[in-house]
């Protein structure tokens, strides 16, 4: 994996409608297990379309719309390179790939789900596609992980979601209020 | 025609629940599990959980396990029926956000709230992992979750796609 560019290094001209696709069908044939950090790993680190903050920009913006979060970071990102078309073409190459794929895999599966083998072969898979998906939100981490508050602010996040199992919207609204605040006090 | 009006059904769950899904899908899969399995008796909780279980370790976005839904009742038109009707109401929001969003650029504010839910988001990413982490049965999966970490954070070159078959293999020989 690429370093992700920082702020000095310019990103790469505006990808085209077609260059979108391809990217998208390329993050949705080869996401394991989550497809946000594939997203993260090709349209940041990658093709360099965006910068580690504008993505985790997006991605903030994201969460707090309704919808799966990773086809409204596809759709955010296509229409702001494309406009409308753009979005499309994110969204088609997102989905049309692996949907096809799960097609077939399906019908495959009906006929082998009961080999026990395959089963624990998912199973490994899924395991380290969920540890993929940690060191993708601590590199999502770096900018903050230095303030003593934000550290705090992320770990109260995220036990009230794990662990006392509040609504994702009600997490949003009470921390996101308390970083509001503290961001515009400067603490962060 | 039973079959169009079991496609207009679903197409409505699932308008419905698109506005609901705020974060993710997985708090909404009881809605789900009510409509296929309790109240229409459209397919067993075995192959509900199975579909659910097949989409996550299949590439792509893991919300496609509605397409299976979906292709279970009504073949490959129920699997572009449930998809649509679960993106496009997100679709046309988010093409709202972002051309709001890239009005306010210059505004001071935007920087300010930004900043603020960063830590948020990440804080949400983290509880998703903590949710995945539910189905781990014992102290292996924890130990090989644990070094996969380790291998994604140290050697970042390597290419993930290297580390999640070496997990398959593992799986298989640890039967796990």
């Amino acid at each position: 994996m690429t370093e992700a560019p920082d702020e000095k290094i310019e990103v790469r001209p505006i990808p085209n409608k077609r260059e979108l696709f391809m990217a998208f069908l390329k993050i949705g044939v080869s996401a394991f297990g989550g497809a946000l950090p594939w997203v993260h790993r090709i349209i940041v680190e990658e093709r360099r379309w965006l910068h580690e903050r504008d993505f985790n920009e997006i991605l903030t913006v994201c969460q707090a719309v309704p919808g799966p979060n990773v086809v409204n970071t596809s759709v955010f990102i296509g229409a702001r390179f494309r406009g409308i078309a753009g979005a499309l073409a994110a969204f088609a190459g997102l989905i049309g790939g692996p949907l096809v794929l799960l097609l077939v895999l399906n019908e495959l599966y009906q006929h082998f789900s009961h080999i026990a083998q395959v089963k624990s072969a998912l199973k490994g898979m899924s395991v380290v596609a969920t540890a993929y998906f940690v060191a993708m939100a601590l590199k999502m981490a770096k900018p903050f992980r230095k303030n003593a508050l934000a550290v705090l602010l992320c770990v109260a996040a995220a036990c009230l979601s794990a662990f006392l199992h509040w609504h994702m919207a009600f997490v949003l609204l009470a921390c996101g209020a308390i970083g509001v605040a503290l961001s515009k006090a400067g603490k962060l | 025609m039973k079959s169009d009006s079991l496609l207009f059904d679903m197409a409505f769950l699932y308008v419905t629940l698109s506005f609901l899904c705020i974060g993710g899908t997985i708090p909404l899969v009881p809605d789900m599990h009510r409509f296929f399995v309790d109240s229409r008796g459209l397919m067993s909780t075995n192959e509900f959980a199975g579909y659910i279980a097949l989409a996550q370790a299949a590439p792509g976005p893991n919300i496609l396990y509605v397409a299976l839904f979906g292709y279970h009742v009504a073949g490959i038109p129920g699997a572009l029926t449930t998809l649509l009707a679960i993106s496009a109401a997100p679709f046309v929001m988010v093409i709202l956000v972002a051309k709001f969003f890239a009005r306010v650029h210059a505004n001071p504010w935007r920087e300010i709230i930004l900043c603020g839910l960063a830590p948020v988001t990440v804080g949400l990413m983290l509880a998703g992992c903590a949710l995945l982490t539910q189905s781990f049965r014992g102290a292996i999966e924890w130990a090989i979750a644990a070094l996969a970490l380790a291998i994604f954070l140290l050697r970042p070159k390597l290419h993930p796609l290297l580390v999640i078959g070496a997990g398959a293999v593992l799986g298989v020989g640890l039967q796990l």
